[in-house]
């Protein structure tokens, strides 16, 4: 099974990437932490789609996983111009939750371990 | 009493149940592909027959912020009319959003949707 997959910006394509996660990651973690990654997954490739490739059907979203000894690495590529910065820890918890906007990204940094940010490709790195 | 009113779409089941109005959504993943069906079809709801209203989440095995932004804005809109909503029947992924975001301070969540 391959690490990689590319689909097309079309909403309807996040459950084929959630269920191709989940088959990639099942044996490979526990369920909190795959729990952990197939939410950042759904929530960073809606906002890829949405954001990033504004919806244009023509531009692709790839995601990306890669399993070290010790961390699960989640890839995710839009071709948009990137998010140039991501709230802190300390923000996204003091977060209200009925608010409009940002809901996303506050929850991916408060599931996440670390993130990278290198142009227009995002790692989200979690702990194993 | 369990009286079925209306199966609005295959996605949201809605009945009357004594005084208070019961969903059942008929989805397993609550993102943004649902998103603005379902608060489209309960928010008439909500217009048309404004009630206390029992969401049941018991088929929904995951839901992200596309999700929660449905059930902020039902809780919002049912509170300007001083009614009540309660959620039931969550799965695991479910309730510990919630739980994380806090806002089970705000919504009841319940286990048993026939209670």
């Amino acid at each position: 099974m391959t690490n990689r997959l590319v689909i097309k910006s079309d909403f309807k394509l996040l459950d084929k990437v959630y269920q191709w996660l989940e088959n990639f990651l099942i044996d490979t973690t526990n369920k909190k932490t795959l729990e952990n990654i197939l939410l950042v997954s759904q929530e960073m490739v809606t906002n890829s789609i949405l954001h990033g490739n504004k919806q244009s059907v023509d531009k692709e979203v790839t995601i990306e996983v890669f399993i070290t000894s010790t961390h699960i690495i989640l890839e995710i590529t839009d071709q948009g111009e990137g998010i140039k910065k991501f709230p802190s820890k300390k923000e996204s918890k003091k977060l209200n939750y009925l608010e409009e906007n940002g809901r996303g990204l506050k929850l991916a940094v408060l599931l996440t371990d670390y993130i990278i940010i290198e142009g227009s490709t995002i790692r989200y790195i979690f702990k194993n | 009493m369990y009286n079925l009113l209306k199966e609005i779409s295959m996605k949201v089941i809605i009945e009357k149940i004594d005084n208070r109005v019961k969903i059942t959504l008929n989805i397993e993943k609550f993102n943004i592909n649902h998103m603005q069906e379902i608060k489209k079809e309960i928010s008439q709801e909500i217009k048309n027959n404004p009630n206390n209203i029992i969401i049941d989440f018991s088929k929904v095995v995951f839901i992200d912020s596309s999700g929660l932004s449905v059930i902020i804005g039902i809780f919002k809109q049912l509170n300007t009319l001083n009614k009540k909503l309660e959620l039931c029947g969550l799965e695991e992924q479910p309730k510990e959003l919630f739980e994380l975001t806090q806002l089970h301070k705000l919504i009841t969540i319940v286990d048993n949707c026939n209670s």
